[in-house]
């Protein structure tokens, strides 16, 4: 009978306007629950409901979204509840926050029907497929069945977090950016960038072997794991990933990534860090030859 | 009788452009309807008389994401500015600092009671 159960959408929000237009655009597909702010988001999570996914604003009074994602990442409760955060900011570093603290994708004011409607829809679909998946999932991370595949949806940052101890072990880890992914938005449309994302994880993939590992980490940000392969191999490696994403553009249009790696590092957290300034690195560094 | 598009004009907006975000024109009736009973623009004020940086930033935060929504877009840009102003601020600007955003709240409070009173009609 679960098939038959509307997922249920938790929207935290303090403006009952854009409770209700967010209702209104995604229809009456979805059961919701709502909430005022961050303390009635806790409330409602703690509370035991069946909950899909959750639209979560950022600036809200009594307690903001950050809190709401730290306290659903220590509770657990971030892995198995999808939330999309929604902001009228286009501030890369408030995106990156929450992403970091778990957030899955953002939603920007002012709302477009299709974009909201497709980025709910999507993400749900992710969560349902994970679902199925995770045991394949991790038969293939530990090495057990080498016929999982998760070629279209690969797991969320959730499942680092979640399965840190696997992942401490890997030797490389790079983390992976797409550059001047809002400009790619803004020009050729959302739909547009969803598809090269997607495009962009296939090409990856086609460059790795089962044994390595993408994850997605924020909303155009990726971290490739490998568990068994030479320090030399595995900046090579990147440098072929790079390449590879370059000179495979979708429907004409150029897509670029920028990477960096961490090898041998003593803890995964020092190996992200190491991974994501390496990738600002190489960021910069192109930024600095374009200027 | 205000058209849609006479009162995007009259709030700085594009109904063109409103329309390739929100569905129907109904639709957008219905919620800009519902913009006049919004309490960001009250709680902007009571928290300005209050001397409350924080909750100001809050209010003015809000109103600019609905105004955003509905496709105001002076009452956005003069709650933008306003947003960045506070953003972090440790007091209150002068009362100027309010004024483009009392202005075009006004302005788009009284464009949707014509454009619904035509509506009505």
């Amino acid at each position: 009978m679960d098939v038959l159960r509307k997922k249920t959408i938790l929207i935290t929000d303090d403006s009952a306007l854009n409770r209700e237009l967010l209702t209104e655009l995604l229809g009456d597909e979805y059961a919701y629950l709502y909430a005022e702010d961050g303390e009635q988001a806790i409330s409602v999570l703690s509370a035991g409901h069946t909950i899909d996914l959750m639209l979560l604003d950022i600036h809200m009074p009594n307690m903001d979204g950050m809190e709401v994602l730290r306290i659903m990442g220590e509770s657990q409760w971030i892995g198995n509840i999808p939330t999309v955060v929604i902001s009228a900011d286009h501030d890369a570093d408030v995106i990156r926050q929450a992403s970091e603290l778990g957030a899955v994708d953002y939603i920007a004011r002012p709302f477009t029907a299709f974009f909201v409607q497709h980025r709910v829809k999507n993400t749900l679909l992710m969560y349902e497929n994970q679902k199925r998946d995770i045991t394949s999932f991790w038969d293939h991370v530990l090495g057990d069945d080498r016929q999982a595949e998760l070629l279209t949806h690969i797991p969320f940052r959730a499942y680092i977090d979640r399965y840190a101890a696997k992942f401490e072990k890997a030797k490389g880890v790079a983390m992976i950016d797409v550059d001047d992914f809002k400009q790619v938005n803004d020009r050729y449309g959302h739909l547009f960038g969803d598809a090269a994302l997607e495009h962009i994880v296939s090409v990856v993939r086609s460059c790795i072997r089962r044994e390595d590992m993408l994850t997605r980490y924020g909303g155009d940000e990726f971290m490739l794991f490998f568990w068994d392969i030479a320090e030399d191999d595995f900046f090579r490696k990147l440098q072929t990933i790079k390449q590879c994403v370059a000179a495979h553009p979708l429907d004409g249009i150029p897509l670029q990534i920028s990477i960096g790696g961490a090898y041998g590092e003593s803890s995964l957290k020092q190996a992200i860090d190491t991974a994501d300034k390496a990738m600002y690195a190489d960021k910069a560094q192109k930024k600095g030859r374009k200027a | 009788m205000m058209e849609l598009t006479d009162f995007y004009a009259a709030v700085g907006g594009d109904y063109n452009l409103v329309l390739t975000r929100l569905p129907s024109a109904s639709l957008i009736l219905r919620f800009l309807g519902k913009f006049p009973h919004d309490p960001s623009w009250d709680a902007l004020h009571r928290a300005w008389k209050e001397n409350d940086v924080e909750t100001a930033f809050r209010a003015v935060h809000t109103l600019k994401g609905t105004s955003a929504n509905l496709g105001l877009d002076a009452l956005y840009q003069a709650a933008s500015d306003l947003t960045e102003q506070l953003r972090n601020a440790d007091k209150l600007p002068g009362d100027a600092a309010l004024a483009p955003v009392d202005q075009a709240y006004h302005t788009a409070i009284d464009s949707i009671h014509a454009l619904l009173a035509g509506d009505d009609q």
